[in-house]
C-alpha cells in the first residue's frame, strides 16, 4: 500500500471521469472526505453536497433520466437510511444508480460506533440482490469503470464499497 | 375551487414543461387532470425526493423547464431538501408545494403541526423567496388545495 490518500483520490476522480460521471451528490464520510474534496475541485463534475442520502438518490435518479451520468458518495450508515428509496425508485423504474460507499465496521476501522455497520452493511446489500465491489487495493481502482457500466447494462443500482486501507493509506 | 380543479387550472397554464409528482394526492390529481403519459414522470415514492429528483433532471437537461409537485406530508419528510434546492439555483426548475394540511393518499391523516408552522420556518431559514406568489386561497371541507409557496414563479 504504497499510494498516498491523496493519490488514491485522485485516481477514483480520474475513473469517475472516464465513466462519463458529471454530477456527484455526496454527504460526507471521514474516509470519503479526499474524494470529496478532489470531486469538488475538478471542473469536470457537478459536485452537489446534499442535505441528507435519499436526496441523492433522488437526484442521481432524475439526472439518469435527463441523460445526465451521475455518481452518489456516502458513508455506510448513510447507505442504510436509504433502502427505501432505492427499491422504490431505482427498482421499480429500473434506474441505474451508481454509489460509493465506505467499508465502514470492516478490519481496520477502530471507531466501535460503527459495529452495526460491521454486522449489517453487507447483509443489507445481500437481502435487496444489490450487486457490490468491495475496492481494497489502488490497484482494484480501476474496476469503478466496469461497476459502472454494470448499473447501465443493467438498468440497476450497484455500489462500490471502499476499505479503509484504501481510503486512508496504510494499516490501521 | 376544489383539490382537482386546482390542477386543471395549472394544467391549462402549462406549455412545454415536464412534470415530476410526489407520492400521493398530486400524482392522482395530475393523471385525473391531464391523463399525461408522454412529459409526465408519476415518481410516486419516496415521500419527499420529488423535487430532488427533478433538480437532477434540471440539472442534466437546462433548455427544459421542469415542474414538480409536492404535498406537505412529503415536505415534512425532507425540507432540508430546500438548502439543496438554493445552493442549485435551478432557473428551469418550479416547485409547487401543495399545502392541503393531510396525507391525502392515507385517509386525510392530519400532517405534522398541520405543516404550516413548520414549512414556513423551514423556508425563512433556507432563504427562500416565500410565498411569491399564491395563486389559489380557498377550502372546502377535507380537499382545500392552498399553494402556498412557489419557489419559481410560474413563467420566470
Amino acid at each position: 500500500m504504497n499510494d498516498k490518500p491523496s493519490e488514491v483520490s485522485k485516481r477514483i476522480a480520474d475513473e469517475l471521469a472516464a465513466c462519463g460521471v458529471r454530477l456527484v451528490a455526496s454527504l460526507p464520510d471521514n474516509w470519503l472526505t479526499g474524494v470529496i474534496d478532489a470531486v469538488d475541485r475538478d471542473d469536470r463534475f457537478v459536485h452537489i453536497p446534499v442535505n441528507r442520502e435519499e436526496s441523492a438518490i433522488g437526484l442521481c435518479s432524475g439526472a439518469y433520466m435527463g441523460a445526465m451520468g451521475c455518481a452518489a458518495l456516502m458513508g455506510a450508515s448513510g447507505f442504510m437510511t436509504v433502502i427505501y428509496a432505492i427499491t422504490k425508485i431505482n427498482y421499480t423504474y429500473e434506474i441505474p444508480l451508481f454509489l460509493l460507499l465506505t467499508l465502514r465496521g470492516g478490519v481496520g476501522d477502530h471507531h466501535k460506533h460503527h459495529a452495526s455497520n460491521s454486522l449489517y452493511l453487507r447483509p443489507v446489500l445481500d437481502a435487496i440482490n444489490m450487486p457490490y465491489q468491495i475496492i481494497g487495493e489502488p490497484g482494484d481502482i480501476s474496476a469503478i469503470s466496469r461497476c459502472y457500466r454494470h448499473t447501465r447494462t443493467f438498468s440497476r443500482p450497484m455500489a462500490v464499497v471502499f476499505t479503509r486501507d484504501l481510503l486512508r493509506g496504510g494499516r490501521a | 375551487m376544489n383539490y382537482l380543479d386546482c390542477f386543471r387550472a395549472l394544467a391549462r397554464r402549462r406549455t412545454d414543461q415536464l412534470v415530476v409528482t410526489s407520492a400521493g394526492n398530486s400524482s392522482q390529481a395530475w393523471w385525473a387532470a391531464t391523463h399525461d403519459t408522454e412529459a409526465s414522470f408519476y415518481l410516486d415514492a419516496s415521500m419527499g425526493l420529488s423535487t430532488m429528483f427533478a433538480s437532477g433532471l434540471a440539472l442534466a437537461r437546462p433548455e427544459l423547464k421542469i415542474w414538480a409537485f409536492m404535498g406537505d406530508g412529503a415536505f415534512c419528510m425532507n425540507p432540508g431538501m430546500l438548502m439543496v434546492e438554493r445552493q442549485m439555483n435551478l432557473p428551469n426548475l418550479t416547485h409547487f408545494l401543495v399545502s392541503n394540511r393531510v396525507y391525502g393518499a392515507t385517509s386525510n391523516g392530519a400532517v405534522l403541526g398541520r405543516g404550516a408552522e413548520a414549512r414556513a420556518t423551514a423556508l425563512r431559514r433556507t432563504g427562500t423567496e416565500i410565498p411569491l406568489r399564491t395563486l389559489h386561497r380557498s377550502s372546502n371541507r377535507l380537499r382545500c388545495l392552498r399553494i402556498s409557496a412557489v419557489i419559481r414563479s410560474l413563467g420566470s
